[in-house]
């Protein structure tokens, strides 16, 4: 759909949006391209183009990484922190959904004193730096002495703490314009609030909450800061391994790594833009 | 009333600091159609949401078919609503909306396909199974609401305001639509509505409410021609009100002087001579000239000041000794009178068509 809405914009300012696209994209492009360099170090602009990384990063092909350095499957680190971040990232998903869309009914359904500072409390880990939500959340396990201290109870929380924001946003947006009289109709005609909440409520508010997952997600997948914090010694996240990577080595498997991280947004964005949830994930036009 | 369909006992609602309804007691025969009429704010919606459910009285209660329903939650209490919006479900066809209320109550059977078939039948809507809300006009919408919730055959129909998002054209249309199939079924309906031509037109008793309290409670007719108080005269129809003192009761009859004009009016509640009162009286039955000759009372002469041509009613404006104005209408026929303006003529009102209003 190419329709033309309003009288059309200055000049200017599609320049300005182009300029704005291109910080987004070529990062993103040097990464990719960094990623399937031929040589052997991690530099932009690339030795020549093969899949060599990539297929190191997977633990495949000849002159891997593996040789190279000697270290016992430094590849299959990549991967099992891949997939380390990706369970991370599922799971605080999840919680934050059940956590957000509780929390988003409450705030937007129930007057109550104080709910405005409630509100502002909910979201406040959007407005914190990550450094100080994970310095203050270390700082408590360690002195509530609960077990959370370096645990993964502890970094899923940390992570949660940091989603669920995004879903009580996404989710408050489309309860805002939500019409009450759909759920008093429904009532009225014999439903109880259990199915009137599963049969009008919950599809009604299906962009919201998708929304808020994509972001839940992304978000989670891509921690860093408060995850140095909560680190925990079985396993590390894939920024976390990256950063630790980059430090000692100086080879691409960092980049090819990343390739796998857009790769999997992109798709998630894909799978969820054709139910037209995304333009209520970027905040466009009504869902 | 033998069978009472719906009772209201001294019903009230108060939000924080602001009283919606403030004891609001009537009884809804069975078929009946019961309309609350009055302006914007006067606590129709909350007592209608009220017998919904939607809202939990403050103290009072209800009852419906000899059942106290007052704690009650809605889906309990087998009623239909159709609301302002509609508020059809805009995720579902038409189809599923209208299946909505026999579905969540014995899930999908062999007859919900007949009976959703049946009910667009009876709304005239057959066919548009398969649309979705936002593909119906909004004449359309409403009758879809109509048979989602006629569909589970409630005990009571509930209607609020439900012709005021329709242009005028089809709003006029659907109240006779809606008043046809009411009778058609035979189904107690409270309606809500602040226009009181769609409460004449519609309803059997009308209570007429104002700040939370019913005014008035009766047949269109009663209303409009023997309204209790001025604020139900005066938001009914158009109407003279005059004020004056009693000087003198006869029987059934006042004698008011509006200062120096002597005016007769029909006394419905107890009045003394001396009280302060208001004489109502419709335009329409002002008299003026030779009709007003022949009155029973020697009608006041009053030099008209006035004339607004309105095609099928001439309407005068005219002005009694003492300052007093007063409106006349009359029908625009071949044969009636002629006034010029600034003309002196007798005018008055037969004195039962006058109602002497206290309050
Ligand atoms: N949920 C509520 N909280 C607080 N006050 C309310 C609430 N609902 C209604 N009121 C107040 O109660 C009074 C009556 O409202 P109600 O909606 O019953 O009026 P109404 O007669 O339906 O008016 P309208 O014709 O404008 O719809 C109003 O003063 C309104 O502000
Ligand atoms: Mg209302």
């Amino acid at each position: 759909m190419s329709e033309e809405r309003g009288l059309g914009m200055p000049v200017v300012f599609r320049f300005g949006a182009i300029v704005a696209l291109s910080f987004l994209i070529v990062p993103m492009l040097i990464i990719v391209l960094a990623g399937l360099t031929a040589g052997g170090y991690l530099k932009f602009p690339p030795e020549g183009l093969s899949l060599r990384w990539v297929l190191a990063f997977l633990g495949l092909g000849p002159g891997s990484y593996v040789a190279s350095t000697g270290a016992a499957g430094a590849t299959t680190v990549f991967i099992r922190a891949f997939g380390f971040s990706f369970l991370l990232a599922a799971l605080s998903t999840l919680a934050s959904l059940a956590l957000g869309t509780m929390a988003a009914l409450t705030l937007t359904r129930h007057d109550f004193p104080g709910r405005a500072f409630i509100q502002s409390f909910f979201l406040s880990p959007l407005m914190l730096p990550g450094i100080v939500i994970g310095l203050a959340l270390f700082i408590f396990y360690r002195a509530a002495g609960l077990g959370l201290s370096r645990s993964f109870t502890g970094l899923l929380i940390g992570h949660i703490i940091i989603c669920t924001p995004f879903v009580i946003r996404t989710v408050s947006a489309s309860l805002y314009n939500f019409d009450l009289s759909l759920e008093e109709a429904a009532r009225s005609l014999g439903a109880s609030p259990l199915q009137t909440f599963r049969q009008i409520t919950l599809p009604l508010i299906m962009p919201g909450i998708t929304a808020g997952s994509i972001f839940s997600f992304i978000v989670s997948f891509g921690q860093f800061d408060v995850t140095v914090f909560l680190a925990i010694p079985e396993q590390q996240t894939l920024p976390l391994t990256i950063f630790d990577h980059l430090r000692f080595h100086s080879d691409p498997i960092p980049a090819a790594a990343g390739i796998f991280a857009i790769v999997l947004v992109i798709v998630s964005l894909l799978v969820t833009a054709r139910s037209g949830d995304l333009k209520a994930f970027a905040g466009f036009g009504k869902t | 009333m033998s069978h009472a369909g719906l009772e209201l006992a001294d019903v009230h609602k108060r939000y924080h600091a602001v009283q919606a309804v403030r004891g609001v007691s009537l009884t809804v025969g069975q078929g009946e159609f019961f309309s609350l009429l009055g302006p914007s704010g006067c606590g129709k919606t909350t007592t209608l949401r009220m017998i919904a459910g939607f809202a939990q009285p403050s103290s009072g209660r209800i009852v419906l078919d000899g059942q106290d329903i007052t704690a009650l939650p809605p889906e309990k209490r087998n009623l239909g609503m159709v609301f302002q919006n509609y508020a059809i479900f805009p995720h579902m066809r038409v189809f599923d909306n209208i299946a909505f209320g026999l579905q969540v109550r014995k899930g999908e059977s062999a007859s919900t396909a007949q009976k959703v078939k049946a009910s667009l039948e009876q709304v005239g809507l057959a066919g548009y199974e398969d649309r979705y809300p936002r593909q119906l006009s909004g004449g359309e919408q409403q009758r879809v609401a109509l048979a989602r919730a006629l569909v589970v055959e409630p005990k009571l129909l509930l209607l609020d305001e439900p012709l005021s998002a329709l242009d005028k054209r089809l709003r006029e249309e659907m109240k006779y639509w809606i008043k046809d199939l009411q009778s058609r079924l035979g189904i107690t309906t409270v309606y809500v509505t602040h226009d009181q031509s769609e409460a004449m037109t519609l309803s059997d008793r009308i209570a007429v409410m104002n700040k939370g309290r019913v005014e008035q409670l009766g047949p269109p007719r009663e209303i409009y021609e023997q309204p209790a108080t001025r604020f139900v005269s005066g938001f009914i129809g158009e109407s003279n009100m005059l004020e004056g003192r009693v000087t003198a009761l006869e029987g059934q009859q006042a004698v008011v002087a509006l200062g120096d004009t002597q005016v007769r009016a029909r006394v419905l509640r107890p009045v003394q001579v001396g009280q302060s009162v208001t004489v109502m009286v419709r335009p329409e039955n002002v008299v003026l000239g030779a009709a007003a000759g022949t009155l029973a009372w020697p009608a006041p002469i009053g030099q008209i000041i006035g004339e607004i041509y309105q095609g099928a009613i001439i309407r005068y404006e005219i002005q009694l000794p003492g300052n007093v104005k007063l409106i006349a209408e009359s029908h625009n026929t071949s044969e009636r009178e002629v006034f010029p303006v600034r003309a002196n003529v007798p005018a008055g009102w037969s004195a039962d068509s006058g109602v002497v209003l206290i309050e």
